[in-house]
């Protein structure tokens, strides 16, 4: 047994229960701290990460490790600590204090951790299953707030749709190769072809991609802020490793290609149209979601080194900017009144101007203008898209993020140029989301300018 | 000596950051004024020390920047680029004299326009893919801003039309870039962004014409072309009347330089192909756009319209592929981005003072404030190439070339040049004389109106001292452009 693969995820397996422990001897005044406490434990696994040996596999070969599937857990520890550290004073202020919610975060960043290196459907679906029951937890706990519970719920019907259609795939998968390992199988039959669809429709669910998405602007809107900064990176990033890995698999499909075209042209066109009749900022983020789940699920419609390479930088990136914009929301949620509604947004930048800011350098970075890091994604898979021959869907990724640009617009057009009617108090930023936005927008720019120290970890 | 052109392209860059760091509104005013006479002198510098019988880029800088992607951080210039490098350095010089009794947000202000030089000038000088769509892009922000902020009534929607427009054909922009860069990449295995290594390449004409057609969107709505014009007259009829400025004499060339600089070399067949369209195009805009323009009743409209008119000149001078007439087109840059800075100055400061752009509130404006009456009449003469001023040579110089090859088209557009007359004369009458049809009320008020300060003065002068230059003695500027013509149009 080869122990020292699964070192970061015993690292997170032991950190909570260790704050388990501390939990049931712990009061509510404790919360702070064991937030903290839980926030470190994602960073102890990413260090952990630098002892790990590679290429390995271990438990019966159900789990691989290799440098793609490390640099995945890296990103997803670093993004976890982040909203970790910037979510305790939410709670505290909306008087919602659960001392649960400090290990329970860390719980879907087990299971996606493990996901990352799963090599085999039931892996898969245990590690999946882990991360979104967690999740449905997370959307639904807060304290008087009805929003969250609904969101949960939706949430918890249309994950179990999910569910039974993985299940239900590696059930097929396995009657058609008389296995449960991913392999490169080419004996291609209609039942194969039927499990490929269910379990590319189970992730494409968690992806929110579009016709899979209904869950996403509801989860999304109800869920507490930072849990939905949360479920907006993290989830995506792992997901988006795997199915890279999954691409390895089955490239060589020519219905992959046409389920994948589809899945991304539906996403892109369907959800920038749909933003634009959006009110409350939060619901038109997450319509964001679905339209980026359009343009990434591009990334993966042949195997082409380099246009993986760009999409999981654009990916990884684009977690940054998205965690980092609900936390901004997040902070700006703890005023008394405030609604996500477009209107209260206005004169933000009178008010806050550094708020502002940076929530416009995020919202110009989803728009795709350099010198923000997520510029270099897209032009990675233009490039990597023409390279594979695919200049129509690179022409559809052009007319849809023109499109995408008018409403993200409007939200700056609210916050820098109309005047607000509605007076708030000035809003607090704690320490913790001060961090969180400030390694956000650093990575933006930095990694815009400099994308090589992010692009050249990418290696196949 | 060598980075003098990085230091001239990133102080700019670096006064905005301390401006917004430092937010005293002096500083701002005189930091502002001072790195944009800098840049001035080293632009001057560098033009007058230009070695017009080399060929090739001179004062050039290349430093890897991005090796696993092929990216470098390369500039360079050629005869084109000087000229419009020092014509940009002078308008925004004189944009920050105009914007002295600035008051509102002035800290900012002065930030974003400090910003928007750097991107400017680093669009003229970048010799690399991603170094120059990196400043093509990093313009968009501050001018949505300063539209956005300090502009008129309807400032939002100018703002977002003129921001929609653009990063439209910026897009297009960035996946025709993709398009030749992944072709190099197929063709020798290597990944460059660098622009002397593209031009090494003949594309295969099918290749050719995509991308000439994606570039072509791009620049297009820069220029702008008809049909994708409209988000200009909006953008300055709603802009501060520095905005204008600078919109009209640096932002519009940006598209008229990536035809000469990127479509002409890289695509020559395509460019050929695609004659008659871009023809029939700017033939549209010098005519039906004048027409445009005589129909306006505000001013700045007016002069928006004339500008698509003029650059409709521009874009025929282009592609008639002829050594005179390309020169003519890019004298036709500079002498418009003199030109049509002015007039927008002379519109700003009348509504400065009569807080009006409307010609039915205006009249007999010369008796009162005849400065700006003297300059007004120059810079209008400047820009429908009247003889003795910059836009007389340049116009002279696309007319001949283009009558070469296309004597019909040459003869149409000619005769379409003959409205812009019309419209600045009507312009002219209706603003400046015309006393008689103003009411006592108006003629009162009038009376105590004050003429230009010190900085408007000096604002103009400068100007119309080089659009006097480039008309009395065009030589050594005909020359120097030359050096870019005989490059791009080979021989």
């Amino acid at each position: 047994m080869n122990w020292n693969a699964l070192l970061p995820e015993l690292v997170l397996v032991f950190g909570i229960f260790f704050i388990f422990i501390l939990d049931l001897f712990a009061s509510k005044k404790h919360y702070r701290t064991l937030t903290y406490i839980s926030a470190l434990v994602p960073i102890a696994s990413l260090i952990s990460l630098l002892f790990v040996n590679y290429p390995s596999k271990t438990l019966f070969d159900l789990f691989e490790v290799n440098s793609l599937n490390l640099l995945g857990k890296a990103v997803i520890y670093l993004l976890t600590s982040l909203a970790l550290f910037s979510m305790q004073d939410y709670y505290e202020k909306k008087n919602s204090v659960y001392t649960e919610l400090s290990y329970l975060l860390l719980m879907p960043t087990l299971g996606l951790s493990l996901l990352l290196s799963s090599n085999n459907l039931v892996l898969l679906f245990l590690s999946l299953e882990l991360a979104s029951i967690s999740m449905y937890v997370l959307v639904s706990l807060q304290k008087g707030e009805y929003f969250s519970k609904e969101a949960g719920f939706k949430y918890l019907v249309i994950g179990a749709v999910g569910t039974s259609m993985l299940a239900l795939g590696s059930a097929f998968y396995y009657a058609s190769t008389g296995s449960l390992f991913f392999k490169e199988y080419r004996d291609e039959n209609s039942l194969f072809l039927l499990a490929l669809f269910l379990i590319l429709s189970a992730l494409a669910l968690k992806a929110s991609a579009v016709p899979y998405h209904f869950w996403t602007p509801d989860a999304y809107e109800g869920a507490p802020t930072p849990i939905t900064g949360y479920l907006s990176s993290v989830p995506k990033v792992a997901i988006y490793f795997f199915l890279v890995k999954l691409l390895s698999y089955f490239y060589h499909l020519k219905q992959w290609l046409i389920l994948v075209a589809l899945l991304s042209l539906l996403s892109m066109f369907y959800a920038n149209f749909v933003a634009y009749t959006q009110r409350s900022v939060k619901r038109l983020l997450a319509y964001s979601t679905i339209a980026h789940a359009g343009y990434f699920f591009l990334g993966l419609a042949t195997a082409q080194p380099n246009l993986q390479k760009a999409l999981l930088f654009y990916v990884s990136l684009y977690a940054f900017a998205s965690l980092g914009s609900f936390t901004l929301m997040a902070s700006l949620e703890k005023r008394e009144g405030f609604s996500h509604h477009i209107l209260d947004y206005r004169g933000l930048f009178k008010d806050h101007p550094a708020l502002a800011s940076i929530f416009a350098l995020f919202l110009f970075a989803f728009i795709g203008i350099p010198p923000m890091a997520l510029f270099v994604g897209k032009l990675g898979l233009f490039m990597g898209l023409v390279n594979s021959m695919l200049f129509p869907l690179a022409l559809a990724f052009v007319i849809a993020s023109i499109i995408s640009a008018g409403y993200y617009l409007r939200v700056i057009v609210s916050m820098f140029l109309e005047e607000g009617e509605k007076k708030y108090p000035p809003a607090k930023v704690s320490g913790g989301e001060a961090l969180t936005l400030m390694v956000c927008s650093l990575f933006m720019l930095l990694l815009g300018i400099f994308p090589h120290l992010f692009y050249d970890l990418i290696k196949f | 000596m060598e980075n003098l052109l990085s230091l001239a392209i990133f102080l700019p860059l670096l006064g905005a950051i301390a401006v917004s760091l430092v937010r005293k509104e002096r500083f701002s005013k005189m930091l502002s004024l001072g790195i944009s006479f800098v840049v001035l002198l080293i632009m001057l510098y560098l033009f007058v020390n230009f070695d017009w019988s080399y060929k090739g880029f001179q004062y050039t800088t290349k430093v890897d920047w991005i090796p696993s992607l092929g990216i470098s951080y390369h500039v360079g210039v050629d005869g084109m680029a000087i000229s419009l490098l020092l014509m940009t350095s002078l308008v925004f010089l004189v944009a920050f004299l105009w914007s002295w009794k600035i008051e509102d947000r002035p800290n900012l202000y002065f930030a974003l326009f400090l910003a928007l030089e750097t991107a400017c000038l680093g669009v003229f000088s970048a010799l690399d893919l991603f170094l120059f769509y990196l400043f093509w892009e990093g313009m968009l922000i501050p001018m949505y801003f300063i539209i956005g902020l300090w502009g008129h009534d309807r400032k939002v929607y100018a703002a977002n039309k003129f921001f929609v427009y653009t990063f439209f054909g910026s897009v297009f922009l960035l996946l025709g870039l993709a398009s030749i860069v992944v072709y190099g990449y197929m063709m020798t295995g290597k990944i460059s962004f660098d622009y002397l290594f593209h031009l090494g390449f003949s594309y295969p004409i099918i290749l050719q014409s995509i991308v000439f057609l994606l570039f072509g969107i791009g620049f297009a709505v820069k220029i702008p072309m008809w049909p994708v014009h409209t988000w200009l007259p909006d953008a300055h009829v709603e802009a501060p009347t520095a905005g204008s400025v600078i919109l009209a004499a640096v932002l519009l060339k940006m598209g008229t330089f990536g035809f000469v600089r990127y479509s002409l070399p890289l695509f020559p067949e395509a460019s050929k192909q695609f004659i008659p369209l871009i023809f029939f195009l700017s033939l549209v805009a010098i005519i039906y756009t004048a027409m445009m323009a005589i129909a306006q009743t505000h001013i700045k409209r007016l002069i928006a319209y004339s500008s698509i008119s003029h650059m409709g000149v521009v874009t025929l001078g282009t592609f008639a592929m002829d050594h005179n007439a390309l020169n003519g087109a890019i004298y036709m840059m500079i002498a418009h981005g003199l030109s049509s800075a002015a007039l927008f100055m002379s519109a700003g400061f009348i509504y400065d003072r009569i807080h009006s752009y409307h010609m039915d509130d205006l009249g007999g404006l010369a008796r009162y404030i005849p400065k700006l009456a003297v300059f007004f009449m120059i810079a209008g003469l400047a820009g429908i190439g009247f003889p003795g001023l910059a836009g007389f040579v340049a116009e002279f110089l696309v007319f001949l070339g283009t009558y070469k090859s296309f004597p019909v088209w040459a003869f149409i557009a000619g005769s379409g040049v003959v409205l812009s007359a019309a419209y600045f004369l009507y312009m002219y009458k209706r603003v400046m004389f015309e006393e008689e049809t103003l009411s006592e009320y108006r003629l009162e008020k009038w009376k105590h109106l004050k003429d230009l300060e010190a900085h408007h003065t000096l604002s103009f002068a400068l100007i119309i001292a080089l659009a006097l230059l480039m008309g009395i003695y065009p030589y050594p500027f005909v020359k120097i452009i030359e050096q870019t013509t005989k490059y791009v149009l080979g021989g």
